[in-house]
């Protein structure tokens, strides 16, 4: 074991509850065996956190995690990994964001950070180097994430970066989230909720180190032949022009972005999301933190009852969240809700997907005026989903019960309301059908995180890429499902960006030479020797999912967790491409795990996958706990 | 009918194209024989190459298609678009 290069070589443990922070030294094993980032995350949380702990009291812990090449000059690397046990799962969470915070925390020193305990009264964490100071946030508790954004700057230092929480975290709302200075939000899974309840508003750091390369010569080569390939990319110029906007009509007409939630019947106005149409909203782009595909917007808005609107712009998903699944095709009610969702604190996919279900409730009968306030929340009404989003946010009236997430809420409602609840594990389902793209939704059903699009994105079958792969056939999809699990596993375990793994593999055409050059530049980074070989990378992919398994396998999560609802068994998707399917669930399932080695039956890893994966100890443990045999 | 996403509606000059196609006829026949009547030769042979390489996909209502040679029935609808629309220079390199 030698010299760790690339990484701070210090992780720091803030413990809130005694106002303590400790400095702990890297090990060399677990930056061998989880390279960074989620694979950190993973690790510790699976060591620390014991099973049965109620996410919001203080035994829980949040570990920001970031990658070894973080703050380098490699591209696209700098993003903050966040995980947890979630408030809205029970079980393992990872959420991640971009901007500039992971790179400063780097400068800083650290290559994670371990937040744990409960202040006892309002606080923010100030990291300046090798110094950290537990400040007073009374002032700033209660102000939206930019009001508060500014004042730590100014109390700090203006060149600082923010990660804080709004008034939506602080009132513990489970879909609240963190917010980076530049509106990048770790946004899923409720990690807002976490800190709100550890009466955390921030931490802002600020750093003047960097990190020492093992081969300079060599890493300088690799980003050189990275830049390149982004440039000859054929999805660099549209991701850097519209970012994810450049799909929303596109994924609208290939049958994903579900309209109504997920009664996905046709949708008048979806030409709004023309590329041409969208892009006239644009007045700048910006990037996170040494990154050239900035595929970040600011939208101005000029006309209608939000004219004046500076802001970020919204996202794919928030175009579905926020639009189409509400049957909302107002542009300007879906940017205002948006910057709404991003001064709270909110995640705007769970969000948007909470006002659908309202929605349909509303529809049905299930939700009156008399449980609304008298809030009309008729499909495609944009005002009346803004005026929700505010209430979800403050926990006012019906926002209140909504700011619980779908399964929660529709347990309180009741009535039947739990057949409209669109989620799986407890987190909402984000902007595409299972139904029209089987791997795909096959990953929502077996996420470790619940419904989430970034656990299993499926290039193969959404974008046809690096090779084309029928959507709608279920032959194959468990394999397909594993592969793409373990590929963004070990790209997010080095904190790769996954629109920038998307850009670098279209432009070498294949994902294996992907994978070759990211081992190479860890290597070069880091001079761990394993890391040369592609191979030892999928396998890190591959260890950090069954680990993060092993986590909600402790929870309590079998086979009968990896669910879809109702509406996607039973009823046929209704308009092309993907009329008349249904999505398989049990078929798939089965078919997933054996390609992962699991029990077919309980959906839990095997001793021997656990062993093949060096993970004896994790075996150890659920065996000590009865849920696997010898 | 035939719509254009992002830099391939920009280059065609128009979003929806209708074309009449006859029983048995291919998704090739539309981009040489109709597609060849309104639009510039440049412009379609671009078209067909940057499919050629992948860069263009071609979905026939809204399933994407392997081939042009894939077959075409009365009220059919396709989609010709980059693999993520906007932005200008991918375009512009293949020609």
């Amino acid at each position: 074991m030698g010299k760790l290069y690339g990484y701070a070589g210090r992780i720091l443990r803030l413990d809130l509850t005694h106002r303590s922070a400790v400095k702990i030294e890297l090990p060399y094993d677990m930056a061998r065996d989880f390279i960074g980032a989620r694979g950190f995350g993973a690790k510790i949380l699976w060591d620390e956190v014991k099973p049965g702990v109620d996410p919001l009291c203080p035994e829980n812990k949040m570990i920001l995690a970031l990658s070894p090449l973080a703050g380098t000059a490699a591209q696209s690397f700098h993003r903050t990994f966040a995980m947890f046990k979630s408030p809205l799962t029970c079980g393992y969470f990872r959420s991640t964001g971009g901007g500039f915070f992971a790179a400063e925390v780097k400068s800083a020193g650290y290559d994670a950070i371990i937040i744990e305990g409960r202040a006892e009264k309002p606080t923010y964490v100030w990291i300046h180097d090798d110094d950290i100071e537990f400040r007073d946030a009374g002032h700033v508790w209660g102000a939206t994430v930019d009001g508060a954004t500014e004042i730590l700057r100014e109390e700090t230092d203006k060149n600082a970066r923010v990660l804080a929480i709004g008034p939506a975290g602080e009132r513990l709302v489970r879909v609240a989230c963190l917010v980076t200075d530049d509106y990048r939000t770790p946004g899923r899974g409720g990690g807002g909720a976490i800190w709100g309840s550890k009466n955390l508003k921030a931490i802002v750091a600020l750093g003047t180190k960097k990190p020492e390369l093992f081969n300079e010569d060599l890493f300088r080569e690799l980003v050189k032949e990275q830049i390149d390939v982004y440039k000859r990319s054929p999805l660099f110029d549209a991701f850097h022009s519209l970012g994810t906007n450049s799909v929303v009509y596109q994924f609208y007409t290939l049958g994903h972005n579900p309209t109504y939630n997920f009664k996905n019947t046709e949708l008048e106005n979806a030409e709004i999301w023309r590329t041409e149409v969208l892009e006239k909203y644009v007045i700048k782009h910006y990037g996170c933190f040494t990154c050239m595909i900035a595929c970040g917007k600011k939208w101005k808005l000029t006309k209608g009852p939000y004219a004046g609107l500076l802001w970020d712009f919204p996202e794919y998903e928030t175009h579905w969240s926020l639009g189409s699944t509400c049957g909302i095709t107002n542009l300007e009610a879906i940017a205002y809700a948006n910057m709404l969702c991003d001064k709270y604190g909110l995640d705007t996919i769970s969000t948007g997907a909470i006002v659908a279900f309202a929605m349909e409730l509303y529809e049905k009968g299930i939700l009156t005026d008399r449980e609304t306030d008298g809030l009309r929340l008729r499909w495609g009404d944009g005002d009346a989903m803004v005026e929700l989003v505010r209430k979800i946010a403050l926990r006012e009236g019906i926002g209140n019960i909504l700011a619980e997430g779908t399964a929660r809420a529709a347990e309180i409602i009741g009535r039947g309301a739990e057949k409209f609840a669109m989620h799986s594990k407890c987190l909402e389902l984000p902007a595409y059908d299972p139904r029209a793209a089987k791997a795909h939704g096959l990953s929502y059903a077996t996420s470790n995180i619940g419904g989430s699009h970034m656990i299993g994105w499926n290039k193969y079958e959404i974008l046809g890429m690096p090779e084309k792969v029928d959507p709608l056939t279920v032959e194959g999809k468990g394999v397909l499902a594993k592969r793409v699990q373990d590929q963004i596993a070990a790209f997010e375990a080095a904190g790769w960006c996954a629109f920038a793994e998307l850009v670098q593999t279209a432009g070498y055409g294949n994902v294996e030479k992907t994978m070759e050059w990211m081992g190479k530049v860890l290597y070069a980074a880091t001079g761990i020797e394993e890391f040369k070989d592609p191979g030892y990378i999928w396998l890190v992919g591959e260890r950090v999912y069954n680990v993060e398994r092993a986590f909600n396998v402790r929870e309590g999560m079998t086979r009968k967790d990896d669910w879809l609802p109702e509406r996607l068994q039973k009823v046929p998707f209704p308009r092309d491409p993907a009329r008349g399917q249904i999505f398989e669930l049990d078929r798939l399932l089965d078919d997933y795990y054996a390609a992962r080695g699991w029990d077919a039956k309980t959906g839990v890893p095997t001793r021997k996958k656990l062993e093949d994966l060096g993970l004896s100890y994790v075996a150890d443990e659920l065996e000590k706990l009865g849920k696997i045999s010898s | 009918m035939v719509e254009f996403l992002g830099y391939a509606a920009r280059k065609v000059g128009r979003n929806w194209l209708w074309v009449e196609v006859n029983e048995g006829e291919t998704l090739r026949d539309v981009f040489l024989k109709y597609l060849g009547l309104r639009l510039e030769n440049e412009v379609v042979e671009a078209l067909m190459n940057a499919f050629m390489r992948g860069e263009v996909r071609v979905a026939v209502n809204g399933r994407v298609v392997g081939s042009l040679d894939a077959k075409l029935n009365d009220g059919d609808k396709i989609l010709v678009f980059p693999i993520a629309a906007g932005g200008d220079t991918c375009f512009e390199k293949m020609f």
